[in-house]
């Protein structure tokens, strides 16, 4: 995609809401009947906690349905039962039905995600979107996962 | 140059939406059918010729909590100059929507304001807002003049300092 062409996207997604523009996409390689775990980081702005009850969702490319994944990792000491400090990757496990077509089939992220910030004293919510793609059935190259970024305030 | 063109209408779609809810712009109504606490359903059409400092907050939210006390000091000390404070309470958590804890937690924190509850968060997204606590000065022409998010505490002296002066400069008008 020409870098023109991103940034009407971007204008676009912006427009009606979403924050794909901080977000950047992935790319993962399966081959039919196999599985293949797709992969995205979230990047808050520093001294953010991540509020547990956020939601990340992927839209499985076969069958349409979302998929959740939960966050874990670390928790924030000053209120370990609601947050955490810093946290995993976010891992869905996706089947690729056999005789699935070869080809690039789009990946797309969903997530609510609270966050909270000692320094600013703040906390803030956010929907925020992301793509990716599955290439299935071709020579496999190098994954990259997916990052999706909490603005700063 | 079509693309251009294209770009050029949706880069301006951008900074209108961007900018829509900022300072200097009508103050988006209240989405109505939240209850109400302190006060009978109302609108912030009722409140023009007055100050209005709008709070987006939850109670559960504990710099929510700990800016209640700078807002009790401003709410005694300029009622009688115009200011009027009114609380949007947004959920957070799942205990936030039910009406009853919020009525109990005003009163834990002697909140004597009108807040209404926002379980949907419809006046929350009229406002674009993405922030606990955010506040709304509108000033007596229901023109939004000013947004601030964060803790206003003795934590956050600048922050109250940033808020009080701009809610004396819009009283003083």
């Amino acid at each position: 995609m020409s870098s023109l062409r991103l940034l009407a996207l971007c204008a676009l997604l912006l427009v009606t809401g979403y924050g794909l523009c901080a977000s950047e996409s992935g790319i993962f390689y399966a081959q039919p009947g196999q599985k293949v775990e797709v992969r995205l980081e979230l990047r808050l702005p520093p001294q953010f906690a991540l509020q547990k009850r956020s939601q990340f969702w992927l839209i499985s490319p076969f069958a349409g349905k979302l998929l959740e994944a939960k966050a874990s990792g670390r928790d924030w000491p000053q209120d370990p039962q609601h947050y955490l400090q810093s946290f995993d990757l976010l891992v869905w496990k996706l089947k690729v039905p056999a005789g699935t077509i070869a080809g690039r089939y789009p990946l797309q992220f969903k997530a609510t995600v609270y966050a909270c910030d000692e320094g600013l004293g703040l906390c803030q919510k956010h929907a925020l979107k992301a793509v990716g793609s599955l290439v299935v059935g071709q020579q496999e190259g190098t994954s990259k996962l997916v990052r999706l970024e909490l603005p700063r305030p | 140059m079509r693309v251009w063109l294209v770009l050029g209408l949706l880069v301006s779609g951008v900074l209108a939406l961007s900018f829509s809810q900022r300072a200097g712009n009508p103050a988006p109504a209240l989405i109505p059918g939240g209850q109400w606490f302190n006060s009978p359903p109302t609108s912030l059409q009722a409140y023009r010729g007055k100050v209005v400092l709008l709070n987006f907050f939850t109670y559960s939210c504990y710099n929510c909590q700990n800016s209640v006390p700078t807002l009790k000091d401003w709410y005694s000390k300029y009622k009688g100059q115009g200011l009027e404070i009114l609380g949007v309470h947004t959920p957070e958590l799942s205990g936030d929507y039910a009406a009853a804890n919020v009525k109990q937690a005003l009163q834990r924190e002697g909140i004597t304001w009108p807040v209404v509850q926002d379980n949907d968060s419809a006046t929350w997204q009229a406002y674009a807002n993405h922030y606990w606590p955010a506040f709304y000065l509108i000033d007596r022409k229901g023109v939004v003049r000013y947004v601030q998010a964060g803790e206003i505490s003795s934590s956050y002296p600048n922050s109250i300092k940033s808020l009080q002066a701009q809610i004396e400069k819009v009283l003083g008008e």
